[in-house]
């Protein structure tokens, strides 16, 4: 009994222990979403104390180095014209007759909290729809196509049910940036798509290789029985795929999900190329902050820090559908 | 009800033919077994009435209906499945509701018929269960309500019992045949253990090959096989043959020579074209004097024992045959063993299989 | 059976159509011109943005989509353009002879400000990379100033004045008492503050020192163009300044390694941070030192000038142009985009640009009442140095620079490489011979140089 306890506390002890040291790079990369950009070489444990904003600071230098709007800025002051970049803050109240703890109250967030500031105030929540949508609708789209194919292709009765499985694995050997270029011209001057987050959603759910491949394998599996019993009790073809089949494809789903969500979620290159900036998933809008001789890495980190959030929710969710659906089991009986 | 008939049906896969031509009327309202070995085509024949496959060539009447082209559901046929296809992830109340759902029917309704029939099999406490937690023959019973819940003109039964243990497998029996007499539905079950087919059926119909062997009632079937399968099929163990080569009829009496030169005398004329004499072991006795076997031309293989009886088997020149004694009676241990067979049990079968004499006035197919 | 997979390819052919569909429902393009630019660099989007808001406001119905791109953007963009779909205006670029032909031939359109440039804007391309009669784009910073920066109060309190240095040795001399004031410090790791840029070393400081050292770039020039040998130790104008990176290595003044050491996460971050008094550097520093402390009380001084008072100044040359792009030429709004192309490039907004930036323009500006530089480099360093005139600034074209016409397509620079990183710490950690590296960079030139 006492031998069995002490066991298990080890058992926890050590499971805690690893656990732990899983979610140490997650505890790091959070604190570092508010390390200034300036000590980010160095392993900070805890969030480092700054500066407050000096009212010697140039605005073209909050704007270079923070990452400062300087037109919202501008708007916000109230200042009509063109403002010289290189004003200090104190040449600016003065010159505009304005308080310096306007300007002041206005601008230490973005110094103090610059990491969160720019990714926010750059279009983090824009962003984040865009890639919610995206994502969404192809992992959806992606998993319905692949239900459907793989209905239609379970077991590889046919000898073309082969072809058309293969020529989608071709596709996803096929490494996107070779054809990157003809994608686009495609999309952008027979589809139209220029600029639209469909063309994402397309790339992302054509071939669609691993979709069959998940689907498939798992539809095989589902007595035919069943579908032939929804014919007898007088289904339509498109009652057994909705009140059977796709019920039953919580498992493949969850795996299907949970390996492509990451994909496109974290699809950099189509949405470079594809897009613009009004239009960016979050990596690219990430990507994007980044300069030539100057990196905002507290905004970066602060970029994946709100970047990876969303998908962690998304994940626990699905997580508990995975475990869910693993427990139901076997579909026979 | 309705009676279903065959005309000349043929099933093709390909260029493959599973089914010769199949004719065959099934009467309404009675339980007909369809019997016969592994890979013959019973489930085949059921899935083409069920309309799940189609009719390569020839038709396909319920009632008066030519149905060869006509959707599954409109057939008026309700099928239960060997695996039972529950719908894994909905509980048996919408597993039975859900043939009503299809149909449109009205909710209340739906509820009064599903309550009603889960009443009849004893599933009212099981209603709100997934089919994963339920017992085999539970789950047999949800399949068997969602069949009965649409009041089919037909039910099909494809091995329905074969996933139950030995004592499930007869309460179900009994279950089934209850409710066709309660329902007075016309019944096509689909089986290979031959006991099901024995106790169950109004009707059996033997097959083997592709083609339809023998129709009829399961004690006409054991005493006037048509032709040698279904002797041997039927029956168990199987009937005993014995080959022979000529035959010397007089008036009422034969004596026949088997292969390898012994003789049996019979008190009746056997037909001239036989070939082969068949025999079950219930009907073979030792002392008799129709067939005496010298010591040295045969030997005991063994014996079944299964308490009130035994079965033994003995090796003769011509063959095995097998002897139905009473337990505690054992064969000689010296001396030559001479058999008695019973004149009006035994059967003859000419070059092709064919049952001649008494057999003859059955239904035969060819083999 | 074959009847319900028709079924499924039914129900995925209309759903297939159905996307198709709303793919073809693009959004209603607006009623106004719209014109693509990028930001002359990622850094300096507000800046330029501010400017373009005062093109927006004289044009209405015009607007000016402007977006940057950065090392990770970079290569999506350059597909986008590849696959014939470039914005309107690229505000930077480095033009090379693989890809000028992407860009509108200024000489041949009415292009108005050449002869406002400071030098000669209509060949320079030619000159630096060998092709005729095209213009690519058109630059209007000045070449950069390298120069030492330093903390003015630090030095105070080691009671050092920089500001007296006059020759390379008073730059010794200052070195070594700095360098024993360091030691006396625990919060300051190095004395003359450095790291690895290929760019850096390979095109500016290494030709930057050798002018100190008493050559000309001239000297440079005929280097590179094959004139003067690498391998010849007496002539190779570069050869000083080799021994002088490789004298302040031995001597302990730049950080151990710092060849290995990354430009921006390392070196500056650690100047930015204080860990170093002293550093090498461009303009930028200045900036990104004030930025993250504006408070800094921050002063540099050139590299001593040579017995002639001259001091290495970068020439002016297409690279950091902004260009038009030529697959647009039959755009309707390709008119629109040329007029806003002349206006960015135009004296008046150089002036407001080069102020807003902070460099000198390569441009006369007399008619616009000159440039008002309030960036710090300038304001500390360049302008008292300008006014003062005691030393001249050589901005001729730099030797890599002229012996672009000669470079095969595809080949590396000589040092201008990530891979020369190593090389040269080879042999400033005295692991390998002065001989051995001017071979190594004599096989380099002959590769990418040579016959
Ligand atoms: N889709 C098909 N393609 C080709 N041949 C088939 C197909 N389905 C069944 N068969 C063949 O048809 C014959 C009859 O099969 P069927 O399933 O009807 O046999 P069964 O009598 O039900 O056997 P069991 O008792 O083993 O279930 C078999 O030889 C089988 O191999
Ligand atoms: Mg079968």
């Amino acid at each position: 009994m006492g031998k069995a306890s002490t066991k298990n506390t080890l058992l926890i002890v050590v499971l805690s222990a690893y656990c732990l040291l899983t979610l140490v790079p997650f505890y790091i990369l959070a604190v570092r979403a508010f390390t200034p950009t300036i000590q980010s070489t160095e392993l900070h444990l805890w969030i480092p104390e700054r500066r407050d904003l000096s009212m010697n600071s140039r605005i073209g230098d909050l704007s270079t180095i923070y990452n400062v709007d300087a037109r919202a800025f501008r708007n916000a002051m109230e200042i009509k014209g063109y403002l010289n970049p290189q004003l200090k803050l104190s040449q600016i109240a003065e010159q505009y007759g304005i308080e310096p703890d306007r300007i002041r109250d206005y601008l230490e967030p973005y110094v103090q909290y610059n990491g969160i500031y720019t990714i926010v105030n750059n279009g983090f929540v824009r962003s984040l729809i865009a890639t919610i949508v995206v994502t969404g609708a192809s992992v959806l789209v992606g998993a319905l196509l692949g239900i459907m194919t793989g209905s239609a292709l379970a077991g590889f009765r046919r000898r073309w049910h082969m072809f058309v499985y293969n020529s989608y694995l071709l596709n996803m050997i096929i490494p996107p940036m070779m054809v990157i270029l003809p994608q686009y011209i495609i999309i952008t001057r027979y589809l139209g798509l220029e600029n639209s987050l469909m063309s994402l959603i397309l790339l992302h759910i054509k071939g669609g290789a691993l979709s069959t491949m998940v689907f498939t394998s798992y539809i095989a599996t589902v007595p035919r029985e069943l579908k032939e019993s929804v014919a007898m009790d007088g289904g339509k073809h498109y009652h057994y795929f909705l009140y059977i089949l796709l019920p039953l494809m919580g498992t493949p789903f969850a795996v299907f999900a949970s390996i492509t969500m990451p994909w496109f979620w974290n699809d950099l290159l189509h949405a470079l190329v594809l897009l613009r900036p009004d239009n960016y998933t979050l990596p690219a809008f990430v990507a994007s902050i980044g300069g030539t001789f100057t990196t905002n890495f507290e905004a970066i980190f602060s970029g994946v820090l709100l970047s990876l959030a969303p998908i962690l929710v998304v994940y626990l969710v699905f997580q508990k559908l995975f475990i869910r659906s693993a427990m139901a089991g076997a579909v026979k009986g | 009800m309705s009676q279903v008939t065959l005309s000349n049906a043929v099933k093709r896969y390909g260029a493959v033919e599973v089914l010769h031509g199949i004719d065959l009327e099934i009467a309404a309202n009675k339980l007909t077994v369809l019997l016969g070995p592994s890979g013959c085509g019973k489930s085949t024949l059921l899935r083409m009435i069920a309309g799940l496959e189609d009719i390569s060539d020839g038709d396909l009447r319920i009632g008066d209906r030519l149905v060869n082209d006509v959707d599954p559901s409109r057939r008026g046929c309700a099928m239960v499945f060997q695996n039972y296809a529950l719908y894994p992830h909905q509980t048996v109340f919408k597993n039975m509701a859900f043939p009503l759902k299809m149909k449109g029917t009205p909710k209340s309704e739906i509820e009064l018929k599903v309550r009603e029939t889960a009443k009849v099999l004893e599933l009212e406490p099981l209603l709100d269960r997934l089919p994963r937690d339920l017992s085999g023959g539970q789950r047999q019973r949800v399949a068997m309500g969602r069949a009965m819940i649409r009041n089919p003109e037909v039910f099909l039964f494809d091995e329905p019992l074969s996933n139950l243990d030995a004592e499930l497998r007869v309460k179900m029996r009994l279950e089934i045949a209850r409710l066709q007499k309660e329902l007075g539905a016309t019944m096509i079950f689909v089986t290979h253990d031959q006991v099901e087919a024995m106790t169950l059926a109004d009707q059996v119909v033997i097959m083997n090959g592709g083609h339809v062997q023998q129709v009829g009632a399961p004690l006409d079937i054991y005493n006037h096989p048509a032709n040698r399968f279904v002797a041997g099929f039927i029956g168990s163990p199987s009937m005993n043959f014995l080959p022979f080569e000529s035959v010397r009829n007089a008036e009422n009496a034969a004596v026949v020579r088997l292969e390898g030169g012994l003789e049996i005398a019979l008190d009746r004329v056997v037909p001239d074209t036989a070939r082969t004499l068949g025999v079950r072991p219930e009907h073979v006795s030792v002392g008799g004097r129709n067939l005496t076997i010298p010591e040295d031309q045969f030997t005991t293989l063994g014996a079944e024992h299964l308490g009130d009886r035994a079965y033994h088997y003995v090796r003769l020149p011509f063959g095995d045959i097998t002897i139905l004694q009473a337990e505690g009676q054992a064969l000689p241990q010296t001396g030559a063993l001479s058999l008695g067979l019973n004149a009006d049990r035994v059967h003859f079968f000419d070059a092709d299989g064919l049952a001649l004499g008494q057999a003859s006035d059955q239904t035969t197919g060819t083999t | 059976m074959s009847e319900k997979s028709t079924n499924v390819g039914r129900s995925a052919r209309s759903a297939l159509a159905g996307l198709a569909l709303a793919a073809f429902a693009a959004p209603v393009a607006a009623q106004e011109t719209v014109i693509e630019v990028s930001a002359t660099q990622p850094e300096y989007f507000a800046q330029d943005r501010a400017i373009w808001d005062l093109y927006e406001e004289e044009n209405p119905g015009v607007k000016i989509e402007l977006f940057s791109i950065n090392e990770d953007t970079e290569a999506a963009f350059q597909a986008r353009v590849a696959a014939g779909d470039p914005p309107d205006i690229r505000g930077l670029t480095f033009p090379t002879r693989d890809n000028y032909k992407t860009y509108v031939n200024l000489l041949d359109i009415d292009f108005p400000n050449w002869d406002k440039a400071n030098y000669d804007a209509r060949t320079i391309f030619e000159q630096t990379h060998g092709v005729e009669g095209y213009a690519p784009a058109f630059n209007v910073q000045g070449g950069l100033f390298l120069n030492l920066i330093y903390y003015a109060d630090e030095m105070e309190k080691a009671g050092l004045d920089p500001k007296s240095i006059g020759s390379v040795d008073d730059l010794r001399a200052l070195l070594e008492e700095l360098k024993a004031h360091v030691d006396t410090r625990d919060d300051v790791n190095y004395v003359l503050d450095i790291g690895w840029h290929p760019r850096f070393w390979g095109r500016w400081l290494l030709e930057a020192w050798g002018v100190g050292m008493g050559a000309t770039k001239e000297d440079f020039r005929r280097l590179w163009t094959g004139e003067i040998a690498w391998t010849d130790q007496e002539n190779n104008p570069m050869v000083p300044a080799l021994e002088l990176a490789k004298e302040f290595t031995e001597k302990g003044y730049f950080p151990e390694n710092w060849w290995t050491r990354a430009w921006e996460q390392e070196y500056e971050a650690s100047f930015i941070t204080g860990k170093s008094i002293m550093a090498v550097h461009g303009p930028w520093l200045w900036n990104k030192v004030l930025a993250q402390n504006p408070d800094a009380e921050l002063d540099g001084i050139f590299f001593p000038p040579n017995e002639n008072g001259v001091v290495w100044q970068d020439a002016t040359t297409a690279d950091r142009g902004s260009a038009l792009f030529a697959g647009n030429m039959d755009d309707p709004n390709f008119e629109a985009a040329k007029k806003a192309f002349y206006w960015w490039t135009s004296p008046e907004i150089v002036k407001l640009r080069a102020e807003a930036i902070g460099y000198l323009p390569a441009m006369d500006l007399t008619d616009q009442g000159g440039v008002e530089l309030q960036n710090p480099q300038y304001v500390k360093l360049v302008g008292p140095a300008l006014d003062a005139g005691e030393i001249t600034f050589d901005n001729s074209l730099g030797g890599q620079a002229a012996a672009g016409p000669m470079q095969k397509s595809g080949t590396p620079f000589v040092v201008e490489d990530n891979a020369m990183a190593s090389e040269i710490g080879a042999y400033v950690s005295g692991e390998t011979s002065l001989e051995e590296l001017l071979e190594l960079m004599q096989a380099r030139w002959d590769q990418s140089y040579g016959q």
